[in-house]
């Protein structure tokens, strides 16, 4: 059943990345029907046209394995918003496109969800080059733009908010928690684009804020497959603790090999990048120990969670998988439906004004928009990966304030 | 100073064998029928997921790794009779097929497994004294595994009867084919000996890096250019263009941070395709 499940579910998939117009319709039939038909009826006495929303989801590509997970977050939360009644009155309809992790496919994507599908707003992004190409699209065509993924921040405009961390929320408070537990002296190692370079920036002064020294730091260009000039040069500088920013395949080819030099006997990793839905890709040896902070994990025991999972497993089988990326999809649906609330009419200048006070509390713990800078306040868990490969929660920080590095100007 | 020196040593020879099991599969292929096998990244793709799907179900990786060749070499069966083999006149055409059937493994994995990353445990965790540097025994038995095959493949070639037919082919095809050779059935045996090392590779590399249904293409261009520095067509060439690429890549590695020594190792492939168009080893 669940092999089923399964490739019912990268049936969909595969749908949405050839099917370029894959709306939740289709969602719908293939097995969504639990939750989404009551939204046909009530879709069906609902005025208007649908409120549309265009979803940029790498499918394929370096960061496929993120796909799925973003679209499940994307289609329960729509889900939810049509069950009660939908945003202003109007069923939501999504369009998914396929990004392919690639800047050229990504803004491709945003101009056709942008200026042929006529979108109301945008939801998603991962890469940071994906999203800063798409940031630069939107903000000239002032569409709302609400990303769903942890980065280095920086980017601040009206119409674009982000339930994604700022490093503040991810990078410091795990930076504190290493200097405290782990060790002081720290080994940078990050991919060679915007995300790796701005996620050091942040990390340097976070550590030695901390107490903590930086005695290397290093840049690897985009489908390295062998550290070992690399993983010299942290045997060298000998530090207590890596802290890696490798994104995508790199970093989990990166972990296996630190593990294989046995480097890990004496260094120990702390990350804001390795989840629930990367150690898949790990064997027990290689990822037990690492520790890890992000806005969301599966294992958090609030009740809002726990019944999100339910339903994620009732819907997409029980291997389903989801991480704070695909946590966010939903979150960001969340807080324009919060925004949406008791609106007559859908315009978008009401509810991109509502979303600045807009708050939520649901699988993440509670959420709530900053309106200098339109990132949200939100809570930062810090875990332990166990010898089972689990989640073990160390450390909750409450409500940590976004710090973008940039505000909005109205 | 001693220490370094052996080190990096060790890690040359650990990247030339890595590189030159990679790109064997591509280089018998292209080498003995002119084939570029755009698929060759996704043969090896298919060769992890062999191994991921034995270790999973009989726990054992020896028996992954053996399984590979067998998978992915009835998969370039499949492949060679029914694309490659009606395109043998057209090598521009093969190019474009190679490339759909590699997308079509590549979505196919994605069908069967799902899109996520895969887990394979090393088969052997912990390093290894030699001399006064440590290290990784996996990566020195990979060293070892490597010139077997290489040899394995060199007796093939050189000492039996299919080798021979397969190198007269090579020279002459029709005046092989007036000696009785069927060159359909050598080019069948080339093609299927090509996709098994590919597979093999994959599944050797397994414990190393990152298994997923996308990751074969990062090793595409490495293959390629391994196989052009060392020039197209010999073993010799292919070992020869691994150890030049991989103590390159180790040399550069050591002095330059990675961004650099990357661009520094295809710099210096072109310098050597400049004075050698056919290769070094030629």
């Amino acid at each position: 059943m669940a092999t089923l499940n399964r490739q019912a579910h990268v049936q969909r998939m595969m749908r949405a990345a050839f099917d370029r117009r894959a709306v939740l319709r289709g969602a719908a039939a293939a097995g969504m029907a639990p939750l989404a038909g009551s939204w046909r009826a009530r879709g069906a006495a609902a005025q208007g046209d649908p409120i549309r929303v265009g979803a940029i989801i790498p499918f394929t590509g370096l960061e496929t394995h993120n796909g799925l997970s973003m679209q499940y977050g994307l289609e329960i939360g729509t889900a939810e918003i049509n069950e009660a009644g939908g945003l202003a009155g109007r069923p939501v309809e999504v369009i998914m496109e396929d990004d392919g992790s690639d800047v050229a496919r990504g803004v491709r994507a945003a101009a056709k969800l942008v200026g042929q599908d006529n979108v109301d707003f945008l939801n998603g992004t991962l890469t940071s080059s994906v999203r800063t190409a798409v940031f630069e699209e939107t903000r000239g065509t002032e569409t709302l733009f609400l990303n769903p993924t942890y980065y280095e921040g920086l980017l601040c405009d009206p119409f674009y908010f982000s339930t994604g961390a700022t490093p503040n929320q991810g990078i410091e408070p795990m930076a504190a928690y290493a200097v405290e537990n782990l060790g002081t002296s720290f080994y940078f190692v990050a991919s060679d684009y915007i995300w790796g370079t701005g996620s050091v920036a942040a990390g340097i002064p976070a550590v030695e804020a901390a107490g903590g020294t930086v005695v290397g730091e290093e840049y690897v260009p985009f489908g390295t497959s062998d550290f070992t000039a690399v993983i010299n040069r942290i045997q060298e500088a000998a530090p207590e603790v890596i802290f890696p920013f490798v994104a995508g395949q790199d970093g989990i080819t990166f972990i296996k090999q630190l593990t294989d030099f046995g480097v890990r006997e004496n260094v120990q990793i702390c990350a804001d990048s390795i989840d629930e839905l990367i150690v898949p890709a790990l064997s027990e040896e290689e990822a037990a120990g690492i520790v890890n902070c992000s806005s969301y994990y599966m294992m958090l025991p609030n009740e809002a969670n726990q019944a999100f999972i339910a339903t994620m497993r009732e819907t997409y089988g029980e291997d389903a998988l989801i991480g704070s990326f695909g946590m966010n999809m939903y979150n960001n649906m969340k807080l324009v439906q919060a925004a949406a609330e008791g609106l007559d009419e859908w315009s978008k200048e009401a509810v991109t004004e509502r979303l600045r006070e807009a708050a939520f509390d649901g699988p993440s713990g509670p959420m709530t928009v900053d309106p200098s800078n339109q990132h949200v306040t939100q809570n930062a868990y810090i875990a332990t990966i166990q010898p089972d490969k689990s989640f073990k929660l160390e450390q909750t920080i409450e409500n940590v304030v976004p710090n973008a590095g940039c505000t909005v100007s109205l | 100073m001693g220490e370094t020196l052996l080190t990096q040593v060790l890690n040359g020879l650990s990247l030339a064998s890595i590189l030159i099991l990679i790109a064997l599969g591509l280089a018998v292929i292209f080498g003995l029928l002119g084939v570029i096998n755009l698929a060759h990244a996704d043969l090896f793709m298919a060769g992890m997921y062999t191994l991921v799907l034995v270790q999973g179900t009989t726990g054992s990786f020896w028996l992954g790794v053996l399984a590979a060749p067998v998978v992915v070499g009835a998969i370039g069966f499949v492949v060679e009779r029914g694309v490659v083999q009606w395109l043998r006149a057209r090598p521009l055409d093969t190019l474009l097929a190679t490339l759909g059937v590699g997308i079509v493994l590549r979505e196919g994995v994605k069908l069967l497994f799902g899109a996520g990353y895969r887990q394979v445990s090393n088969p052997l965790p912990g390093n290894v004294a030699v001399g006064p540097v440590v290290y990784p025994i996996y990566r020195l038995l990979l060293i070892a595994i490597t010139v077997a095959i290489l040899a394995a493949l060199a007796g093939w070639l050189y000492r039996t009867a299919p080798g021979l037919r397969l190198r007269a082919m090579l020279q002459d095809r029709e005046t092989a084919a007036a000696y009785g050779i069927d060159p359909n059935r050598a080019s069948m045996a080339a093609f299927v000996v090509g996709a098994a090392l590919a597979g093999i590779a994959g599944a050797l590399m397994s414990p190393l890096v990152t298994v997923g249904p996308d990751v074969g293409v990062i090793y595409l261009a490495r293959a390629f250019m391994v196989v052009v520095v060392g020039g197209v067509g010999s073993l010799l060439g292919l070992v020869g263009g691994g150890v030049v690429i991989g103590g390159g890549d180790t040399l550069a590695g050591y002095f330059l941070d990675p961004t650099i020594a990357n661009a520094a190792v295809l710099v210096l492939a072109i310098v050597i395709l400049r004075f050698r168009p056919g290769g070094l080893f030629r």
